[in-house]
């Protein structure tokens, strides 16, 4: 267990590597001047120049490579081109935020979804199982940006119950939680849909195995056989989805984040990414792969802990 | 198959729109830039039925001629994810080794890597327009469909009559071709399916950054994105496009899990049972 | 007793009552006084010499100050100086500073601060190094005294140094003590002292009790980072905050009904165009640009999708500018699709069978560039314009871009026709005419070159009084629309939308302004 930790990690740092070359190279073959972007449209082409060289841009790009990858060894991102300060701190004035947002879309919607699809799984083409699924669609395919809105025209606008935007603190105040319902709400309703169509499909599977029927025949109730037996064994699919589903929100979800004005990574990158903050951008993109990968490893030890079946050598 | 319920109302829709995106210039003769400035933001009418823009360009035509950039960023998005995954995952879980490894190293990396900055990067390196954004699309799909050919493949290679196959002497790419292929074929359809609503969806996301068509041509995503700041005041120039991109996105799911029931045979088996 | 005990419950409830409301009125008098503001995107840093964004700028007006300011109606007044005065030559320029000022750290305001940031904003450091390179050296002959020397007189001085965001005064003590932090724990000498600023969410402020002028009345300015127009919008309109800078175009007649809002649009210093890159054809030649113009109703355009944000105009100068002359004085190419028919023919074009303009069997084909919602509606005017010439019988077609990507070709030229913009926070002229169309301007992307032009641009910055720079710039102006540069778009306002209970502010479209004179009204 311990030597396919061991391996897992190693391989995790690779991929790390490689993510770190690409954003890399694709930064410095994207058109636009740091530059010019940072000293803004109104400004002289000598000042430009001037700082080009002092933000170390004329250097060959193996040598600026490698001053971001001895950097990244000493722990240090670098310092961001716009503001001067550290990246790390940028990073850390709002990773936490972009975390909290992911956990409390994730902790109403997996249970909701779950309870859907077995829902519908319990009664297959049924009008109940028809109108679930219908659901589900429907929060697949509505674009995050009109359900935000819609959700602060309703909670704010006309009913005054919660604030329509901002960051009220952390989650376990009353203001914090005032103001993360929505966002949560918005961002959870795709991924809830997601769970609630595997569920189904996954359930749907696992009541036809064998042991299933045995424990059908042995005269359990359907209500044990349901839960005890075949949840279990079905949530295995869902378990790998919402730790796909947590990985990419801790991507930061751009659009829920500029609906809520909620202070999240990703306005962070893409802010970054527009003005050409290198430093940021390449700092941002190593610590979203790096979340993606460990929640990933997270999640294959799970594994284990569901099904007992399965082992690591 | 055509049986199956949902595979059969998710072939209907596309088949309507699939019609509308075929006959766009018998439908709406005007073209998509038929532009009024006396007349923008008209709400819904009998003239123009589902209002004007903000150019004062009818919105019904808008969408007809827009499911023609619709369908086509959702397709050929969905056939580079399909042609380069399919290969790629065929060869990583044939050969194995160093190969596999080295194949599925960078799918991670891919994985790893946000789509947003992916796009950006294909958008600002190739210029913007609608072949890069479906570029982009194509390629942060690759890894599903790598993963999925993958472990179709693995499982199908330890399949006896492979073995046998190798056993009298037969060249890898006749086994890949003529056994393993039609094998996975099936899981991976099913998959292209549901892609296709998903591409849509994230080409629209895609929009909604200012990285998709070039005016006047009309893309839906383009078009809610636009919508958006008149959510309030002219509701109709985003709620129209959204339903036109829920309808597609909804055939291609319902055709796609339709699918799924019909070609697995276990989920056959629970059917007959009712 | 009893009798008397019961006599005494009126005057004890009217005393609880006193004590009551005298408590409830000092509670009342003492509910702070908290403006709160909302900003499209996060600041950035403080230190002056490096400001270029403007929500940093915004910010950083409350907690700094300049020299002098500008007032609303574009005039200039005392601030840290009390006057100021240039020599006859122009070249030597003397400010009396303001005395018994001292920055939030307690630190004094004099004459050696003063030339220790001119200094540095001359320096290796400075963004500001080349616009500030007229200045020859600063001097502090007593503590109360500064004197700039520059390298050659200069008419536009104050708009180029002094008014600049590297203008603003920043403490030397701060600056030596704090280190890195300066530029992120800015101390000034302003009506608001720096408190607490959490990253990507907002910014607080704090009234300075010590300041010189008169006020502030509010105890606390909180700026707070909402990105989403329509965002910006709900939180206005359920009092989440007091003031903000945009509403989408179409909500504006909405909120103006609104009776707890009150909205004010005035033209800033921000001049839009559609700009003709005249190095190659088809546009190196004038009567084709003239023709362009002619076959496209810019200004139905402007006003259907873009006013009240944006208001038509014809010049490089401002409308607010005093240098400008009126509308209708210069000349100009209004629609008139005649007139753009006759231009082509002359140039050599003819229309063929499908009513296309062809030249030499070349169809006649225009790319216009835009960026994405840089400037207001840019996109939708662009693509406005590309309809109307394809109904005219020119292909056109639109390119837009990404910001970064955008800027990138137009600087290098790659570009036929572009949506550019260009703004300044002062109605001097020569920071329009200059840098946009004078030979090798910063601004001057589409090669424009008429010597003629540069000869009347240098005379005006030589010339110190304001009625003779006046006819200058007239001549000027009316020399580049002669040579059909530019597609004038327009001027594009300023917007401030706030509840009716902030009282006592009055914006104006140059930026810098303060919330010095704001009460919040219960």
């Amino acid at each position: 267990m311990s030597q396919y930790v061991a391996r897992k990690l190693l391989s995790s740092i690779l991929v790390l590597l490689g993510v770190s070359v690409a954003v890399f190279l694709i930064l410095h073959l994207s058109p636009g001047d740091p530059a010019r972007l940072l000293a803004g449209p109104e400004a002289y082409e000598e000042d430009i120049a001037a700082i080009r060289e002092r933000l170390g841009l004329n250097d060959p790009l193996h040598v600026q490579y490698g001053r971001f990858l001895m950097g990244v060894l000493r722990l240090d991102l670098g310092t961001s081109f716009r503001t001067g300060r550290p990246v790390i701190q940028e990073i850390a004035a709002r990773f936490p935020h972009t975390v909290e947002l992911a956990v409390a879309s994730l902790l109403w919607s997996l249970p909701v979804g779950i309870a859907i699809g077995v829902f519908a799984a319990r009664r297959p083409n049924s009008p109940g199982d028809g109108l679930a699924m219908g659901m589900a669609l429907l929060g697949v395919s509505m674009p995050t940006f009109w359900l935000g809105l819609l959700l602060m025209l309703f909670f704010s606008y006309h009913l005054g119950w919660l604030p329509a935007s901002g960051r009220g603190g952390s989650p376990l105040t009353w203001e914090g939680l005032r103001t993360i319902i929505m966002p949560a709400l918005t961002l959870g309703s795709p991924a809830a849909a997601v769970f609630a169509r595997i569920t189904r499909s996954s359930m749907l599977q696992v009541l036809d195995l064998d042991y299933i029927r045995t424990a059908r025949a042995k005269g359990l109730s359907e209500w044990r056989v349901t839960y005890r037996h075949a949840l279990r064994n079905a949530l295995i699919p869902v378990i790998t989805m919402a730790g796909l589903q947590f990985g990419s929100l801790l991507g930061g979800a751009l659009v829920t984040e500029q609906v809520f004005a909620w202070p999240g990574i990703g306005t962070l990158l893409v802010n970054a990414i527009v003005s050409r903050d290198y430093p940021v951008v390449q700092g941002c993109i190593l610590v979203i792969a790096a979340a993606f990968v460990l929640v990933n490893l997270a999640v294959d030890l799970l594994y284990s802990l569901v099904d007992p079946r399965i082992t690591y050598s | 198959m055509l049986r199956h319920r949902s595979a059969r109302a998710g072939g209907l829709l596309l088949t309507l729109i699939i019609l509308m995106a075929v006959f766009a210039d018998v439908i709406a003769p005007n073209g998509y830039d038929d532009q009024d400035l006396l007349a923008r933001l008209k709400p819904p009418s009998k003239e123009h039925w589902m209002g004007t823009d903000q150019l004062g360009r009818s919105i019904f035509d808008r969408i007809v001629w827009g499911a023609r950039i619709s369908l086509m960023v959702g397709i050929v998005a969905t056939a580079i994810s399909l042609v380069l995954g399919t290969a790629l995952g065929l060869v990583s879980g044939y050969y194995g080794g160093w190969v596999d490894r080295i194949i599925m190293g960078v799918m991670e990396v891919l994985l790893a890597f946000p789509g947003i900055l992916l796009a950006i990067a294909v958008v600002s390196i190739f210029g913007p327009g609608l072949n890069n954004v479906m570029l982009a699309v194509g390629i942060a799909h690759v890894p599903q469909f790598a993963r999925m050919a993958r472990g179709a493949t693995l499982s199908a290679k330890a399949m006896d009559f492979v073995e046998a196959e190798r056993a009298i002497g037969a060249s890898n790419a006749r086994i890949l071709w003529v056994h393993i292929l039609p094998n996975i074929v099936g899981p991976i359809v099913v998959l292209s399916t549901l892609s296709v609503g998903t591409s849509i969806l994230s080409a629209a996301g895609l929009s909604f950054l200012g990285l998709g068509a070039q005016p006047p041509v009309p893309d839906w995503g383009g078009m809610i994105s636009q919508g958006r700041q008149f959510l309030r005041t002219a509701w109709w120039v985003g709620v129209f496009p959204g339903l036109a991109i829920l309808v597609t996105v909804l055939g291609f799911n319902l055709l796609g899990d339709g699918l799924r029931d019909a070609l697995d045979p276990r989920m056959r088996l629970n059917k007959n049972q009712g | 007793m009893k009798a008397q005990r019961l006599n005494s419950y009126p005057v004890l409830t009217a005393l609880l009552l006193a004590v009551f409301l005298a408590l409830s009125g000092q509670a009342w008098a003492q509910v702070p006084q908290v403006l709160v503001v909302a900003l499209e995107t996060d600041v950035v840093q403080f230190d002056p010499i490096k400001i270029q964004d403007e929500t940093t700028s915004q910010v950083a007006y409350q907690i700094y100050e300049h020299l002098i300011n500008r007032t609303v109606d574009g005039g200039l007044e005392p601030a840290l100086a009390v006057s100021w005065e240039s020599d006859p030559t122009g070249k030597v320029w003397t400010f009396h500073l303001r005395r018994g000022v001292r920055f939030h750290d307690g630190s004094p305001f004099n004459a050696h601060v003063v030339k220790w940031h001119f200094e540095r904003a001359l320096g290796p450091e400075s963004w500001f190094q080349t616009q500030f390179s007229i200045i020859d050296r600063v001097e502090a002959p007593d503590d109360y005294t500064v004197v700039f020397y520059l390298k050659e007189a200069n008419a536009a001085f104050l708009e180029q140094v002094i008014l600049t965001n590297a203008g603003y005064i920043p403490s030397k003590k701060a600056f030596e003590e704090k280190g890195d932090a300066f530029a992120f724990e800015p101390v000034g000498t302003g009506p608001f002292k720096w408190d607490t600023w959490v990253k990507g969410q907002r910014v607080e402020l704090v009234r300075n009790d010590d300041w010189w002028g008169n006020g502030p009345k509010l105890d606390k300015v909180v700026f707070r980072v909402i990105p989403e127009a329509n965002t910006q919008v709900i939180e206005l309109e359920t009092g989440g905050v007091h003031i903000i800078s945009r509403a989408p175009q179409s909500d504006m007649e909405r909120l103006e009904r609104n009776p707890n809002i009150v909205v004010l649009n005035r033209p800033a210093y921000r001049i839009r165009a559609l700009e003709f890159n005249v190095t190659r054809p088809p546009f190196d030649d004038v009567r084709v640009r003239q023709a362009i113009q002619h076959a496209v109703d810019m200004r139905l355009i402007v006003s259907a999708l873009a006013e009240p944000l944006v208001v038509y105009s014809d010049s490089v100068v401002p409308m607010a500018s005093w240098a400008y002359p009126g509308e209708g004085v210069l000349p100009n190419y209004p629609y008139n699709p005649e007139r753009a028919a006759q231009l082509l023919t002359e140039a050599g074009y003819v229309r063929n069978a499908q009513g296309r303009w062809v030249k030499d069997g070349q169809p006649l084909r225009v790319v216009i560039h835009s960026s994405d919602n840089r400037y207001f509606a840019d996109t939708d005017i662009s693509a406005a314009v590309a309809n109307q010439l394809n109904r005219f019988g020119i292909e056109a077609t639109v390119r837009v871009m990404e910001w970064a990507a955008y800027l990138e070709e137009v600087r290098n030229g790659q570009f036929q026709l572009a949506f550019l913009g260009w703004n300044q926070s002062s109605p001097e002229p020569s920071l329009f005419t200059d840098a946009k169309a004078k030979t090798g301007g910063r601004a001057n992307f589409g090669g424009y070159y008429d010597p003629r032009l540069d000869a009347v641009l240098d005379q005006a910055l030589r010339v110190a009084d304001q009625e003779q720079r006046k006819q200058l710039y007239l001549e000027a102006q009316r020399i580049i629309n002669e040579n059909a540069w530019f597609f004038w778009v327009g001027n594009e306002s300023r917007t401030w939308i706030f509840r009716k209970e902030v009282q006592g502010y009055n914006p104006s479209p140059s930026l810098p302004y303060t919330y010095t004179d704001i009460v919040i009204a219960r």
